[in-house]
């Protein structure tokens, strides 16, 4: 798995910035060591739409189609509820959802496991994974399910603030995703990210990578930036004019 | 005071099982569940340590919510006896400061430097798994007696059940899924504090206070109404704005 997170990592990192997103080595590879036939991230949660990030195969999309127009399914629950949904057979689950059930078996779809993206209230989708056998994930495979998640949700953060909007987003100073730095996250990167959204009127998402970028251009730890901001050393409202 | 403690376990155990029957929040739950082990087990404060998918350690919810007991727990990702107790499974107990001063250098000097002379880890585990650690912090060196052990066991007991109850999980075996929900909780909690601190023009260990009285005075979910305010909801409005709360 740790290889895998650094597949996605390069492939993001790479400077093109294109919207070909996630490299389908990586995605092929993480398949594989989840023990599923495809696998897919969808950005987007609210009445804008959703955007899908990447896919092995087009069940994975067909899936998400799928839910999207019913209005309901594993993936939209993990959404409302912030909490994994791990189905391991599709085929008993006709009373949770009456109009999935069927169709999703029709697809050849008969386990998924849909796992949130998200940092605290930070919520930018969910990654889907599909089985055409029905059968849990073993707790190694949750594991790495959970892993995998944090890590797309940090290179969709990064990808984001990348394409994105507000001033100071330097495309050549941001950082790479750095999946391995949120196990680094301390409470005070996260009591800053809340911070520094206030000084500039911005969402948590933009507050975070604009933390990590600041921290990447000056070749400083994202940990010691936080603690400057929360220690009120630092503000990013005069910081940035 | 062999009857009053008595007394406070029997208090402990019946608010416990109340909380458990209803819809409750796990980090409230679990910092309740620090504050009453600060009292029971007659030491200076206590935290609950979680570990995440990846086996890092996690601070979830402590007696008292200040920044320098946070950091105690933070400073354990390398070195610390909740790192010993997780990895070993068994309890960590009156390990003192100066004693372990080469075993934990950095935990046991910052320690040290905010005052206390002796540590306590006691494990949390479903089964053969460690799922985290129960922190506790004595000022002095008092010992905790195999009848303190037995209570503090008992109470990271009471937590782990805490964790895998919280509401919404319908695969009750999924410990991963349910300690994540829990560590992200706590996230949102931290990136709240942030957004009020810097509202209200508060310190962070106040916003929490802040926070956790307005969920009680609201009979809201402390994560429910950390997640309104982390986000700007207009439901947080009244928070965000200190129109009708008072800073405690």
């Amino acid at each position: 798995m740790a290889m895998i997170l650094v597949l996605l990592d390069r492939t993001t990192s790479a400077p093109d910035g294109s919207g070909a997103g996630f490299s389908m080595a990586a995605c092929a590879a993480a398949s594989t060591v989840l023990g599923v036939d495809g696998l897919c991230a969808v950005v987007g949660t609210g009445a804008g739409g959703t955007v899908l990030a990447f896919g092995t195969q087009t069940v994975s999309a067909a899936l998400e189609d799928l839910q999207f127009t019913l209005g309901e399914g594993p993936s939209l629950e993990a959404v409302a509820t912030g909490i994994p949904v791990l189905v391991a057979d599709v085929a008993v689950t006709a009373r949770r959802w009456p109009a999935f059930t069927g169709p999703a078996l029709e697809l050849g779809v008969n386990a998924v496991f849909a796992f949130p993206l998200r940092i605290g209230a930070i919520d930018l989708g969910t990654l889907t994974a599909y089985r055409a056998t029905a059968g849990p994930l073993d707790p190694g495979q949750v594991a790495d399910a959970l892993a995998l998640a944090d890590a797309v949700t940090l290179t969709v953060l990064h990808r984001q603030s990348r394409e994105g909007t507000g001033p100071g987003a330097d495309p050549d100073g941001q950082p790479g995703p750095g999946w391995a730095a949120q196990a680094a996250y301390r409470a005070e990167v996260h009591q800053a990210t809340g911070m520094v959204s206030v000084q500039l009127g911005v969402g948590l998402a933009e507050a975070l990578a604009r933390l990590r970028a600041f921290a990447f251009g000056r070749d400083l730890l994202l940990a010691d930036v936080a603690a400057d901001v929360v220690a009120r050393r630092l503000r990013f409202d005069e910081e940035d004019q | 005071m062999p009857v009053t403690r008595e007394r406070q376990l029997v208090e402990t155990f019946v608010q416990v099982a109340d909380t458990l029957v209803d819809d409750f929040d796990v980090i409230d739950f679990l910092h309740q569940l620090a504050a009453r082990c600060v009292h029971l087990l007659d030491v200076d404060a206590a935290g609950i340590m979680l570990i995440d998918q990846r086996g890092n350690l996690h601070a979830a919810a402590a007696s008292t919510e200040n920044a320098r007991l946070l950091e105690l727990f933070e400073l354990q990702s390398d070195a610390g006896p909740c790192i010993d107790c997780c990895r070993t499974g068994t309890p960590v107990v009156n390990a003192d400061l100066t004693a372990n001063a080469a075993r934990w250098p950095r935990f046991a000097e910052a320690a040290q430097a905010s005052g206390f002379a002796a540590v306590h880890a006691l494990p949390l585990r479903l089964r053969e798994t460690v799922i985290g650690a129960l922190n506790l912090f004595a000022a002095d060196n008092r010992t905790l007696t195999d009848d303190d052990i037995r209570v503090g066991q008992a109470l990271t007991d009471v937590a782990t059940i805490g964790i895998l109850a919280q509401r919404s999980i319908h695969q009750a075996e999924l410990l991963a899924a349910q300690l994540q929900n829990a560590l992200n909780s706590r996230v949102t909690i931290e990136q709240a504090k942030g957004v009020l601190a810097e509202r209200r023009r508060i310190s962070v260990d106040q916003a929490f206070t802040l926070l956790r009285s307005y969920a009680r005075d609201h009979n809201l979910r402390l994560s429910d109404v950390a997640r309104d305010v982390a986000n700007g909801s207009t439901t947080a409005t009244e928070l965000l704005h200190g129109t009708g709360t008072q800073i405690a």
